[in-house]
C-alpha cells in the first residue's frame, strides 16, 4: 500500500497480470485438528486453494463508467473487492489513484439498532469522512434517499429496498472519485432507479470513475459505455459496450 | 488524491511489507471517526431500553462488589482492612483487562460480514472493543469510587497519577487482544480456554488475596505482572500512595512487551485474517 500524492490529479484503475488463490478452509479449525495434522501425513484441516481470479490485467481511466458481466462465481464480486483493498493480491501488482467508496451488497457496516441519521454518520465515517462535514448534507441524503420521515427510525425496521436507496444516497453524497457497484439497485423501485442514474450522470461529469457489476443488462445498457465480461476469474472480453455484449449474447445461445 | 499500490504477496519484499504496515498504522487515524463511534454507538445500545439506562455500569459493579465484599470479606477480610475498597482497586483493572482481551480477541468474529466488506485495517476492531472496555472501566472506577466514599474510601493526590495507569493497563491488553484475536481465528477453540484461564489466572492475581496470604506459594504472585498492574492502581486508591518504581518497571515493561509481540503476530498474519473467518 505504497502512497504517493501524484501531480496528476486523475482517478485511476490499473491492475497488471493480478491473481487471486483463496484458501477454503474446512469446517473450524481447533487444536484436536491443528495437533492431528503435526503429525499426520495427510493434510487434515490444511486448506485446500482455488483460484478465483487469474492474471487480470485491465485499466480504467478518469470519466469511464464500465460494467462488469459473467456468470455466479466468475469472480466479479471479488474483482470489485480486490480494487477496494479487502482482498490483497497473491501476484500482481495493483495501483487505484482516488477515494473509493465501494458499495457491495445493501446496508454495509449499518448497525441496526441506531437510527437511521446515526447510521449517516457511522457509514461516511467508515469511508473516512468527518461527521461534522456531513452534518449539513444529512437532509440532502435522506430527501434523495425519499426517507425523511425515517431518519430518527432504527434501520433494523427499513425494508431491503429502504435500506439500499439510503446506501445509495449515502455513497453518491460522498463524492468519491471512484465508485464501485455490487448490484445495488438490486432493491430499488423504478423511480428510484430514475433518480439514481440522474444523479450518477451527474457524477460522472466531474470525471469520476463508477463500475457496475449487474446481471441486469438492460441497466448497464443504460449506465456504461464499456463492459468486461469474466469467465471462470478470467477476462474473456473488455472493450465497447455494443462489441462485448455480441460475444456475450453469441455465447450464451451456443 | 492518493495513490495506493498493491503488491502481490507471493513477491515478499522485506522494507515494503514494513512501509506498508507503517502506512496502515499511519491510516488508522483516518477512522478515528468510526473508532469513535462505534465506541459510543455500543455504550449506547448496551443499556438502550433499559430503565435505569447508563446508571447500570455502576450498579452492575457495584453488586457484584457488595456480594465479594460480604461473602470475602466475612472469610478473607478481617486480615485486610478496609477490604472492600482493597478489593475495588483490583477488581476493576482485573476485569477491565479480562474484557479486553476476551473482547478483543472475539471482534473479528464479531465484524465478521463488516471486515469483509470494508477496506479498513483489521486493527480498528480490536481497538473499538478495547477502547470501550477501557472506557466503561473509567467509568466504573470514578462512579463506584464517588459512591465508596461513603464507605471509608478517601480521595488523595496520589490519584492524579491514575491516568497513567489506566495507559499502561490499555497497552498490555491490547497487547493481549492482539495475540488472543491470532489465537482465535487459527483455533475457534481458544475462547473457551481463555474464558477458563482466566477463572484461574484471577486466583493467580491479587484481587481477592495478598501475595503473603498464599505462603509457600506466594511466587505464583510475585512473578505475575498482573500483581504488578494491579499495584498501580491499589497503591493510589487503597494506600493514598504512589506506585513503586518496581511496579512501573514490571508493569510497565511486560506490557510493552506484549504490545510488540502482539503488532508483530498481526503484522505477519494481517493478510491472512480474511480468509480463516
Amino acid at each position: 500500500m505504497n502512497i504517493s500524492t501524484t501531480s496528476n490529479k486523475r482517478a485511476y484503475i490499473d491492475l497488471q497480470n493480478v491473481s487471486l488463490t483463496f484458501h477454503k478452509f474446512g469446517p473450524k479449525r481447533s487444536f484436536k485438528e491443528t495437533f492431528i495434522s503435526w503429525f499426520s501425513s495427510k493434510n487434515y484441516g490444511r486448506a485446500n486453494t482455488f483460484s478465483v481470479l487469474k492474471n487480470i490485467s485491465l485499466s480504467i481511466n478518469t470519466g469511464e463508467k464500465v460494467g462488469i458481466i459473467g456468470k455466479n462465481g466468475s469472480g466479479k464480486t471479488t474483482l470489485l473487492k480486490l480494487i477496494t483493498g479487502i482482498y490483497r493480491p497473491v501476484e500482481g501488482r495493483i495501483r487505484v489513484t482516488g477515494h473509493i467508496v465501494p458499495l457491495l451488497e445493501i446496508a454495509t457496516g449499518a448497525n441496526p439498532q441506531l437510527s437511521g441519521e446515526e447510521n449517516v454518520y457511522l457509514i461516511s465515517a467508515m469511508y473516512g469522512k468527518n461527521p461534522y462535514e456531513i452534518k449539513n448534507k444529512i437532509n440532502d441524503i435522506f430527501s434523495f434517499a425519499g426517507l425523511e420521515n425515517f431518519a430518527q427510525t432504527p434501520v433494523k425496521y427499513y425494508s431491503s429496498g429502504m435500506k439500499s436507496r439510503l446506501m445509495f444516497s449515502i455513497a453518491t453524497t460522498l463524492n468519491p472519485e471512484i465508485m464501485l457497484n455490487d448490484e445495488v439497485f438490486a432493491g430499488g423501485d423504478e423511480e428510484f432507479k430514475h433518480k439514481a442514474k440522474k444523479r450518477l450522470d451527474q457524477m460522472i461529469d466531474k470525471a469520476h470513475i463508477s463500475v457496475f457489476v449487474s446481471h441486469n443488462l438492460q441497466l448497464l445498457r443504460q449506465l456504461t459505455s464499456r463492459l468486461i465480461w469474466l469467465k471462470d476469474g478470467k477476462i474473456e472480453a473488455d472493450g465497447d459496450f455494443k462489441k462485448v455484449i455480441y460475444l456475450y449474447h453469441k455465447y450464451i445461445k451456443n | 488524491m492518493r495513490t495506493y499500490i498493491r503488491t502481490g504477496t507471493k513477491e515478499k519484499n522485506f522494507f515494503q511489507d514494513w512501509r506498508d504496515f507503517w502506512t496502515e498504522i499511519l491510516d488508522l487515524q483516518k477512522y478515528r471517526f468510526f473508532i469513535k463511534y462505534r465506541v459510543g454507538a455500543q455504550l449506547k445500545v448496551k443499556y438502550q431500553r433499559s430503565v435505569l439506562g447508563l446508571i447500570w455500569s455502576l450498579l452492575n459493579p457495584l453488586f457484584i462488589l457488595l456480594i465479594y465484599a460480604v461473602v470475602f470479606g466475612y472469610l478473607i477480610g478481617r486480615n485486610i482492612p478496609d477490604f472492600h475498597i482493597y478489593l475495588f482497586a483490583g477488581l476493576v483493572p482485573f476485569t477491565a483487562f479480562r474484557t479486553m482481551t476476551i473482547s478483543g480477541g472475539k471482534s473479528l468474529f464479531n465484524s465478521e460480514t463488516l471486515i469483509k466488506k470494508s477496506s479498513m485495517s483489521k486493527l480498528v476492531y480490536p481497538t473499538i472493543s478495547c477502547l470501550y472496555a477501557i472506557v466503561e472501566m473509567v467509568l466504573t472506577l470514578v462512579g463506584v469510587f464517588i459512591i465508596l466514599i461513603a464507605f471509608g474510601a478517601r480521595f488523595s493526590p496520589a490519584m492524579f497519577i491514575l491516568p497513567v495507569s489506566v495507559t499502561v493497563l490499555f497497552i498490555g491488553g491490547y497487547g493481549c487482544a492482539l495475540i488472543a484475536m491470532f489465537l482465535m481465528v487459527w483455533f475457534r477453540d481458544f475462547e473457551h480456554f481463555l474464558t477458563v484461564f482466566f477463572r484461574g489466572y484471577y486466583f493467580m492475581s491479587p484481587v481477592l488475596l495478598r501475595p503473603d496470604m498464599l505462603g509457600k506459594y506466594k511466587a505464583v504472585m510475585l512473578y505475575n505482572p498482573m500483581t504488578y498492574m494491579i499495584n498501580l492502581f491499589r497503591a493510589p486508591i487503597y494506600k493514598s500512595a504512589l506506585p513503586a518504581l518496581k511496579d512501573w518497571y514490571i508493569a510497565g515493561g511486560t506490557s510493552l512487551l506484549i504490545f510488540i509481540i502482539g503488532l508483530l503476530l498481526y503484522k505477519r498474519n494481517r493478510y491472512e485474517y480474511i480468509y480463516h473467518l
